[in-house]
């Protein structure tokens, strides 16, 4: 593989990094039969091999046959091929291993614990006392406020990706199917126009302008936090709710 | 819905809810792992993963995936983790099945890593050909796919394979 500079990435095109990314990446050459491996399950889309690094055997790297090196930058249509295709696979591990379980788990990004630059989903089949502890996920206590906090910030940017509008009639968004990042930003366009603010550069700018002003208020509204909840039909209910569990013993 | 799930409960009620739709609901956990950890679960009580039918997983892991991207941009983190525990041998502590949404920042003190475990070639190749042989099926789901998004009589999709349900089924109960 030649060297490549610094420089020479910045003067390709966004096609031609993709195309070097594909020339580096380990699963892409066992995806085009390059690198042998074990596979198991293979269609027009994703492909299943054997982990050779297994948590435990029967590991099995599910992945795309397309490199995507995380879950954002996957169609929408090819994640749900993808997982409908690990519930499969999951079902095969119980039938064939005799196991107990499943884990199926998924890194985006280093921080995550992602090791490979091909987006992959692992099965992994656990039997009891298997002595895999990494999938025991830790309980940390928090208070009722610190999950109301998160909660105003997460529904908000949950109903912004979704192309959900705050205030008024929630739509679903099966109706609006926004594959990427350009998708919602068109949703999120009529919104923009209600505004009614001059429209007097037009073109290319123009999408620019409103598209960072977008951006500006969606910070603002984080800022100002929770002014458009819309919830109060449903706090009796919860009330409701919440003092019949209590009675009921705390669950 | 069942009476004696906590989830189910918490979908009923509709506390600490941070998307809902026809189909599934996203909670915030009340014991999380980290920092804006989320639950996403089906609106039906499925306790594994493999009774959910696959129109429903294509769709929640679809909203898994936005919820993730939320994730990235609303609480700058630098990774995500996805994590489906199926079964209680894989450390399943809730008979609801559900999706776990963990955003991740560098050196938050969480390790989801796992030792590899060595296999000879012999071991490697019996497993995948057992994994082989019951993956074979798996393709079936496309009709599925390709089929509308709808909400059918999901009960009546369990019972048409009585044989493997009744193991399924049996797996469950060991849920407490």
């Amino acid at each position: 593989m030649p060297e490549i500079s610094p420089e020479d990435l910045k003067n390709m095109t966004p096609e031609q990094i993709a195309e070097l990314q594909k020339q580096n990446c380990i699963f892409c050459h066992i995806i085009s039969g390059k690198v042998a491996s074990k596979k198991i399950f293979e269609d027009d889309k994703c492909i299943a091999i054997m982990d050779i690094n297994p948590a435990n055997p029967g590991h099995i790297l599910l992945m795309p046959k397309e490199h995507y090196a995380i879950m954002p930058l996957i169609p929408e249509d090819i994640i749900g091929h993808l997982f409908m295709v690990a519930k499969g696979l999951s079902h095969a591990s119980l039938r064939a291993l005799k196991v107990e379980g499943t884990n199926i788990f998924v890194a985006n990004g280093v921080a995550a614990g992602q090791k490979a630059q091909h987006f992959m989903i692992h099965v992994v089949p656990r039997k009891e006392k298997d002595g895999l502890n990494c999938f025991m996920l830790p309980k940390k206590r928090v208070t009722d406020d610190q999950i109301d906090e998160i909660r105003k910030i997460m529904k908000k940017r949950i109903n912004y990706v979704m192309g959900i509008k705050d205030s008024g009639e929630e739509e679903m968004p099966e109706k609006k199917p926004a594959g990427k990042d350009e998708g919602r930003q068109t949703d999120a366009k009529p919104e923009m126009k209600k505004d009614g603010k001059d429209t007097g550069i037009a073109g290319e700018n123009e999408d620019i302008r409103k598209k960072y002003e977008e951006k500006e208020r969606e910070i603002e509204k984080e800022e100002n936090g929770g002014q458009d909840e819309s919830k109060d039909s449903g706090i009796d209910l919860d009330k409701i709710t919440d003092i019949l569990g209590k009675q009921m013993g705390g669950k | 819905m069942n009476k004696d799930c906590r989830y189910c409960q918490k979908i009923f009620s509709g506390k600490e809810k941070v998307y809902e739709d026809e189909k599934v609901v996203a909670v915030l956990s009340d014991s999380p792992s980290a920092y804006g950890h989320i639950i996403l679960m089906p609106k039906e009580h499925y306790p594994i993963m493999e009774q959910v039918p696959d129109f429903i997983i294509n769709h929640i892991f679809r909203i898994a995936n936005k919820i993730s991207i939320a994730a990235f941009e609303a609480l700058h983190v630098q990774g995500t983790n996805l994590l489906v525990n199926n079964g209680i041998a894989a450390g399943q502590d809730s008979a609801h099945f559900m999706i776990h949404i963990i955003p991740r920042r560098e050196g938050d003190g969480l390790n989801l890593q796992w030792t590899p475990k060595q296999l000879s070639e012999e071991e490697m190749s019996t497993v995948e050909l057992q994994l082989k042989e019951n993956a074979k099926t798996i393709g079936q789901f496309q009709k599925e796919k390709t089929a509308p998004i709808e909400i059918r009589d999901t009960k009546e999709k369990i019972e048409s394979k009585p044989g493997e349900e009744s193991y399924l089924l049996r797996k469950v109960r060991r849920i407490p």
